[in-house]
């Protein structure tokens, strides 16, 4: 008896297939996948096919339940780009990949808790929409903070 | 500051993380100290009050210069936070008396909003009283409470009221300050507690410890002291003690795994188990080679019994590791060897075990597994009832025998011999006056220490707000510790290689046969004897030296919180200076009190 397989449609209208049983690790799918009876396309119309293939690897792995956590940090070690690892996070997120999600939130903090002000700023491209004189009032308003 | 060549960048390079929600913002700062979460403020005006939404809390008094600064931080923290927005964890690390006021503010502040995960870490001063807010919670899920020293403080006796708490965590927890308890029972109100971890709990003062808690399903304990601990846990199916002192454990009957190692067996309540799948036993004794006594075997035995249902046992010929790491003896104890030296025991005695399925020998790292035998009156007692068991114990090979060194004559020896000694006393001697020349190490520490603080009161004096003033005192410090430590640590090896020496000449000495031994030992033991007040005297000055840098350091440490690391730092520090004058005086007050 063959597994029942679901296919996700990213962003880009690329077609991904997987098992449902691996599938509904993703609290988002699985109650799709309950109100309807999973009808044969489920469309994620906010991830990209890169991110998916990512996603459908993380989802495929075949872990014990001990070793899951090392895995889960493994792979988004694997991926260190902040840039990947933010749509990744997002992807997570709103699929309802817990583990993933913190897995990924976790690495970007590691990455950025170095940097300055400006450096956050150029890794998470934040545009500083303040005059310096601004940036002072802030400070000067939290100055309990610095 | 000039944006403008940003804007002709394509789309994709938008604010990435600014588009993101919120909930994955505040994930990514969960795990930052809130100083800096509040810091991002900065960064642009989308992120002005996101901190103020943080579901996640993370205080900590390590980042600040003294406890008054924290507690200022915490109070504009909690006033500033959006107060609709829930706790739902929060991380808390100080020093100093549980008794201070911020401490009672934050425990107020989270339980009023609904936390579910708690991590307090405490580095206690005196008796201090915990505020009993802290241990009471209608919401709180998991508690994680350690101490980094096994100070008492005082915590709350009565039952903590946690209804919906399942995991629970407590390390360094000492209840010493009061002998009148008799009875002591903290969890029967954590009536959803599943699971239970005791490190370093120390209740060896109550006459019985009371775990009852009708859902836990999950217990370890380890390095932990009790008189009588009572497991009134019906669901408990994983028990897991591990070199703990008790005199008696009464566990509950529904058991499926247990897992003990220690120095001496347990004396377990005779309560029946019947759904025993899994035992482990791992004993060890650090009195090097002292031969498994009478009393402890008999023990044994009786714990073994005990635990007849099982269907797996597995027993250790190895020491515990933990013990090896702390006392570093080799530990020669072969469990085995306890049934087997004493076959007049069990010689009689039917197995107890009905219902094997296998037995494992564990033979971990021991060099000498090789040797260990079982007799066959042990393997009886564990297999007699259970033909089909399977029985594990995998030996090593035994490693090839050293190859004899041809003898040499006595004469050549007892030459050989002499010689050594005698060389060893002249390098004793060479070693003797090296170290007696080095002396005065503590003064040396207390002047690179006097020279660094005249330096950072003449850098206070010239500071500017240019943030690069704050590396060089930084600096400084940093190398000032490294030379004084360099200096004790020096003299540390001298006096420690001095003091071997001389143990090495007198174990050569005694073991020369007597004979030899009247003919050669007066030419050493006058100066080795000679010699013990004046190395006692080196060795106390050495302490005293390094407990002067260790005070030294620790001050430093302190200080060096003055000068920010601004090339760590991802914010850089205020325009405010820091008050000059201030430190200064506590400066030379440390000073001249040395």
């Amino acid at each position: 008896m063959s597994k029942k397989t679901l296919t996700l449609m990213s962003k880009d209208k690329q077609l991904f297939n997987i098992e449902e049983h691996l599938a509904v690790q993703s609290v988002t799918i699985r109650n799709m996948v309950k109100e309807d009876g999973a009808s044969s396309v489920i469309p994620l119309p906010r991830v990209d096919s890169e991110t998916l293939a990512l996603v459908i690897e993380y989802l495929n792995r075949q872990q014990a339940p001990e070793e899951d956590e090392d895995y889960v940090k493994k792979f988004v070690d694997e991926r260190g780009e902040i840039p990947t690892l933010l749509e990744l996070a997002q992807a997570a997120l709103d699929l309802d990949i817990k583990k993933l999600m913190d897995a990924a939130c976790m690495k970007v903090a590691d990455l950025i808790k170095d940097f300055t002000l400006e450096e956050v700023r150029e890794a998470l491209r934040i545009e500083n929409d303040r005059t310096p004189e601004e940036e002072k009032a802030i400070r000067d308003e939290f100055q309990w903070a610095f | 500051m000039d944006f403008d060549h940003e804007n002709v960048r394509p789309m994709m390079n938008e604010d990435r993380l600014s588009s993101l929600p919120d909930e994955l913002i505040h994930r990514i700062l969960s795990s930052m100290e809130s100083k800096h979460v509040v810091q991002t403020c900065l960064l642009s005006s989308r992120w002005k009050f996101l901190w103020t939404s943080m579901p996640y809390l993370n205080f900590s008094s390590d980042y600040f210069a003294n406890l008054p600064k924290f507690s200022k931080f915490v109070t504009h923290f909690l006033a500033n936070r959006n107060p609709q927005t829930e706790v739902t964890s929060l991380k808390l690390t100080f020093h100093g008396a549980a008794s201070q006021f911020f401490v009672r503010r934050i425990a107020d502040y989270v339980m009023a909003h609904n936390i579910q995960e708690l991590d307090v870490v405490i580095n206690p001063k005196r008796h201090h009283e915990f505020p009993p807010r802290f241990f009471s919670s209608r919401s709180l899920k998991s508690f994680y409470f350690r101490s980094i020293f096994p100070l008492p403080y005082l915590i709350p006796k009565t039952p903590w009221d946690f209804p919906a708490l399942t995991s629970l965590s407590l390390q360094h927890v000492t209840f010493r300050e009061d002998k009148t308890d008799k009875y002591l029972d903290l969890f029967s109100k954590c009536v959803n507690l599943k699971y239970l971890k005791l490190h370093l709990f120390s209740a060896d003062d109550v006459e019985v410890f009371d775990i009852i808690t009708p859902q836990l399903t999950n217990l370890i304990i380890t390095c932990s002291d009790f008189q009588v601990l009572n497991l009134i846990a019906p669901q408990l199916e994983d028990l897991t003690v591990i070199n703990c002192s008790m005199d008696k454990l009464n566990a509950p009957p529904g058991l499926s795994c247990l897992r003990f190692s220690g120095g001496y067996p347990l004396q377990l309540s005779e309560v029946g188990f019947h759904s025993l799948e899994k035992v482990t036993i791992h004993l060890s004794m650090y009195r090097a080679r002292k031969p498994y006594v009478k009393e402890v075997a008999r023990q044994t035995i009786d714990m073994l019994q005990e635990v007849h249902s099982t269907r797996h046992l597995s027993l250790n010929l190895d020491v515990v590791e933990i013990f090896k790491c702390i006392f570093n003896i080799f530990i020669s104890l072969i469990f085995v060897q306890c049934i087997s030296a004493f076959p007049g025991l069990i010689l009689f005695l039917p197995s107890p075990f009905i219902d094997l399925i296998c037995v494992n020998i564990d033979i971990c790292m021991r060099k000498d597994a090789y040797k260990a035998k079982i007799s066959d009156e042990a393997k009886n007692f564990l297999l007699g009832n259970s033909p089909s068991a399977t029985f594990i114990m995998d030996l090593p090979e035994a490693p090839p025998p050293k190859p004899k060194k041809p003898r040499e004559g006595w004469g050549k020896k007892k030459a050989r011999l002499f010689a050594e000694i005698a060389n060893h006393a002249t390098e004793f001697q060479a070693y003797l006056e090296m170290v007696r020349s080095h002396s005065g190490t503590k003064d040396r520490v207390k002047t690179v220490f006097r020279n660094l603080m005249e330096e950072l009161r003449q850098a206070n004096e010239s500071v500017d707000t240019e943030m690069q003033v704050y590396q060089e005192p930084r600096a400084r410090i940093k190398a000032c510790l490294e030379e004084m430590w360099a200096m004790v640590n020096q003299e540390k090896d001298e006096v420690l290689e001095l003091f071997a020496k001389k143990r090495l000449v007198r174990s050569m000495l005694d073991k020369l046969p007597k004979q030899q031994r009247a003919e050669i030992e007066p030419l050493y033991s006058g100066k080795l004897a000679e010699s013990g007040p004046e190395m006692d005297q080196l060795f106390r000055e050495h302490l005293s030296a390094a407990r002067t840098a260790d005070g030294y350091e620790k001050y430093l440490d302190y200080e060096i919180t003055k000068y920010p690391d601004v090339s760590v730092s991802n914010v850089p520090p205020a325009a405010s200076q820091p008050s000059s004058s201030s430190s200064l005086a506590t400066d030379s007050t440390f000073v001249r009190d040395l």
